[in-house]
């Protein structure tokens, strides 16, 4: 009964890391491009995400069925608890979609300095309120038993504001690590290396926050923040690597990156999906889980299905690898 | 306004939006795989652009559908929590399937197809293009799936914790209490039986069937708008493609149609009798061509065809078909009301009826589109036989192709009634015979907040649908040289 609910925890956060590692890439490209003072640049950046945004995006969709399927009483008392913040958040996603869909459709550069604004202000949101609710989950603030509490402010806290800049500045250097490895030039290289410094240093900060605002449930101390303080590492690595300019290698340990912080957290919060507080008993994996007939066959499909979708993955990566500018056939 | 409504009209505004984009996406995606198969057979270099520029259309509308889709995947648990919370294991597996393969599958492929030209061989781009297609269909299946046990739940049990934490099974087709909802659970007992269940075939292919026809007109009116322009090549080689694609389509719809409601005469038959505002029942029930429901006296006023209920319900004017007077039947409702009379279960019958007026219309609005598709299809068949397909100079041409242009709006507007009759149709149930919707829906969100999300909702999609909109309009044009 219960090493189905731990596995299933396991993979949520293996699909959480995903959708941060893959979609990270692209909303942090999105945010570069959106600010960006060169049209040409910014071509280059939005027609470099163009055929992954949508693949990247379905982690997330698939992040949530799975919540759904495996734990649904955490899917719903989560998403009926964050009504507006999740409100938002979809709202965002929605025009970053279409932005960069609409970018790439039309020519012209009202149209296309338009769109890249939206998709630089909406990717950059959207990447502050996920780290929003991701340490609102974490630090139990997404939950409250008072009717009194509002969503949007509750979730508000030292740390899930730390969590917030943290996912940001993520999302922007590993986009910037994959403008570097896409378009080798100067100025990607610079874009790359700065970031990924910007992310380290903010890391350090994030690191000093949880310390006084972080908390670890269940399991020894010395795991999760064991873990926490290890994932500094590709990022020191990382910034080395890029004086050498191995942009592949770095891309690959700002990802690993993610999936320590990932794991780091998610030690750190077991069991619960939802820590408790004062002011609500949280949602731990055992009481919401679905029933053990579901989880495994959920397991099955799963077991089945995200090595499938990553073989996709590595296709599309295939095709669209090499040095040649992309062009879109007319 | 109550919760309970606010959050039923989002639901209905949220779905019923998202459902204008990807029968379209679906439809047109066989016909892209249509087009990119005649490049390939042929090598003849307008079906290469005609499969380029529907590409161009198809990612459009494709993003408009994913994002719309994106907030219903949410909405259950935002507005329906203790619906996902009851439901989670036999709902939200099929929902978490659906993302895993068909999600990825086509939004992967998409990316090759639209930006992979160049970088691929034919053969290989023309494989992309057929997954995207798949991925497509095999969203179909497991949504399809998964609303089809809301309306013939099978394979499942109904696990209820008690308040000293005690867990039971409730009995096979019991219906849980008010007091019991909240610590009831759906669980699965068998897989295949729930996502395979008595109607998930039949709702399947029809739907399926109206995207077809959603992208076959949708394809064919571009072509038509070009075609009286007399701009590119390929308008008439792909405007033939989509007629005989569409022919296959109508065929297919009208079979799907007549299957599903036949099964819903064994299935759901309540639902049947609503459509047709049936209340007494009898053998060599009528069929009503059009009318109105007067739900004081229980009858329909309008042109009736006598017996023909009976015979398309079950092939056969004799077969007696149960009207809405003995619907549900005693049997069920003394499970809900175990002590009551015979007398006091007449009274409460209505309480579980659908909204019979709205369901006869709409059923028939639908129906009667399904018959102008076949009239357009055909007419156009005619103009085919007759060889006067392209010859614009011929009226009966020019009209024909006036009206191929907003042909689509046939299917599309039969594919939005047709949802209305088939969720409307299964009030008061958000699963059938086992949870109420007003049961199910959410406590925690206020109900400002349900109305300031509705107009959020609201205000973007449309932003979007008219931005889309025009988007296409300027591609269509520049294809056209314009």
């Amino acid at each position: 009964m219960e090493v189905l609910q731990i596995i299933w925890f396991a993979l949520l956060g293996v699909l959480l890391a995903s959708f941060l590692i893959f979609g990270g890439f692209d909303f942090g490209v999105g945010v570069l491009a959106g600010f960006s003072r060169n049209n040409e640049t910014r071509d280059k950046a939005m027609k470099s995400i163009a055929p992954f945004w949508d693949g990247n995006q379905v982690w997330l969709v698939t992040a949530g069925g799975a919540l759904f399927a495996a734990f649904p009483k955490a899917y719903s008392t989560i998403l009926s608890n964050l009504y507006i913040p999740i409100i938002l958040f979809l709202c965002l996603l929605i025009f970053r979609a279409v932005s960069i869909e609409f970018y790439l459709s039309l020519e012209g550069e009202k149209w296309r300095g338009f769109w890249a604004k939206i998709c630089g202000l909406t990717s950059l949101l959207s990447l502050v309120v996920f780290g929003v609710a991701l340490g609102a989950l974490f630090n139990g603030s997404a939950l409250s038993d008072s009717s009194e509490s509002v969503a949007l402010i509750r979730i508000l806290t030292p740390l899930s504001l730390c969590a917030g800049v943290l996912t940001a500045i993520f999302g922007i250097a590993q986009g910037a690590g994959y403008l570097a490895l896409k378009n080798e030039n100067i100025e990607t290289f610079a874009t790359a290396r700065i970031w990924v410094f910007v992310l380290a240093v903010c890391y350090l900060a994030y690191m000093g926050c949880f310390v006084v605002y972080g908390r670890i449930n269940e399991l020894p101390r010395l795991i999760p923040l064991g873990i926490l303080l290890l994932s500094y590492i590709p990022l020191s690595l990382a910034i080395k690597l890029h004086r050498k300019a191995m942009f592949k290698t770095s891309f690959v340990l700002t990802s690993l990156f993610a999936l320590l912080c990932v794991v780091g957290h998610s030690l750190a919060g077991f069991p619960y999906i939802v820590s408790p507080t004062k002011a609500s008993i949280g949602i731990d994996i055992y009481t919401a889980s679905s029933s053990i007939k579901t989880l495994q066959i959920m397991l099955g499909v799963a077991l089945v299905g995200v090595p499938i979708a990553l073989s996709y993955f590595i296709y599309a990566h295939i095709v669209f690898f090499d040095k040649k500018p992309q062009k879109k056939s007319e | 306004m109550e919760v309970d409504i606010l959050s039923r009209i989002q639901f209905a505004i949220t779905a019923g939006f998202h459902f204008l984009f990807p029968p379209i996406s679906i439809g047109l995606g066989l016909f892209l795989v249509l087009v990119e198969g005649a490049w390939l057979r042929t090598g003849d270099e307008k079906y290469l652009q005609a499969a380029k520029f529907f590409t161009k259309l198809f990612v459009v509308i494709f993003a408009v559908g994913v994002v719309t889709g994106i907030v219903l995947e949410f909405e259950f648990g935002t507005n329906w929590p203790i619906y996902s919370n009851f439901v989670g294991d036999v709902f939200g597996s099929p929902l978490a399937i659906e993302a895993l393969f068909a999600f990825f599958m086509e939004s992967v492929f998409l990316g090759i197809v639209v930006w992979g030209w160049d970088r691929l061989s034919k053969k290989a781009h023309f494989v992309s293009t057929c997954f995207v297609c798949l991925g497509a269909h095999l969203s179909a299946v497991w949504i399809i799936a998964a609303n089809s046990f809301m309306q013939t739940p099978d394979g499942y049990s109904l696990e209820y914790t008690s308040p000293t934490g005690v867990v039971q099974t409730l009995p096979d087709g019991a219906v849980p209490t008010v007091e019991q909802i909240a610590n009831t659970r759906a669980v699965i007992t068998d897989f295949w039986d729930m996502a395979l269940n008595a109607s998930t075939a039949d709702r399947l292919f029809h739907t399926v069937s109206g995207a077809w026809l959603c992208g076959a007109f949708f394809a064919l009116g571009i072509c038509g708008w070009l075609i009286l322009r007399n701009k590119t090549t390929f308008a008439k080689p792909c405007a033939k493609i989509a007629l005989v694609y569409s022919a296959i389509s109508v065929l297919f719809m009208m079979f799907t149609g007549h299957e599903s409601a036949r099964t819903l005469a064994t299935t759901q038959p309540e639902k049947l009798a609503s459509l047709e505002g049936h209340y007494k029942t009898e053998k060599n029930a009528p069929l009503y061509v059009f009318g109105w429901v007067d739900e004081q006296a229980k009858c329909v006023r309008g042109l009736k065809a006598d017996g023909f209920f009976s015979f398309l319900a079950f092939g056969s004017f004799d077969k007696e078909v149960k009207g809405l007077n003995d619907l549900p039947s005693d049997e069920f409702l003394r499970k809900i009301y175990p002590t009551a009379t015979t007398q006091e279960l007449a009274e409460v019958r209505p309480q579980y009826w659908a909204p019979v007026g709205f369901c006869f219309q709409t059923f028939r609005i639908m129906v009667y589109l399904g018959v102008a598709i076949a009239v357009f299809v055909m007419f156009g068949f005619w103009l085919w036989i007759r060889n006067k397909l392209f010859d614009t100079e011929n009226r009966w041409t020019r009209l024909f192709w006036k009206w191929s242009v907003l042909s689509f709006l046939m299917p599309i507007v039969a594919c939005q009634v047709g949802w209305a009759v088939a969720e409307v149709g299964r009030q008061p149930w958000i699963v059938w015979h086992v949870l109420k919707t007003s049961d199910a829906v959410t406590t925690t969100a206020t109900s400002g907040e349900v109305l300031f999300s509705i107009i959020l909702f609201s205000a973007i999609f449309l932003l979007i649908a008219i931005l889309a909109v025009w988007v296409l309009c300027k591609k269509i044009k520049a294809v056209a040289g314009e």
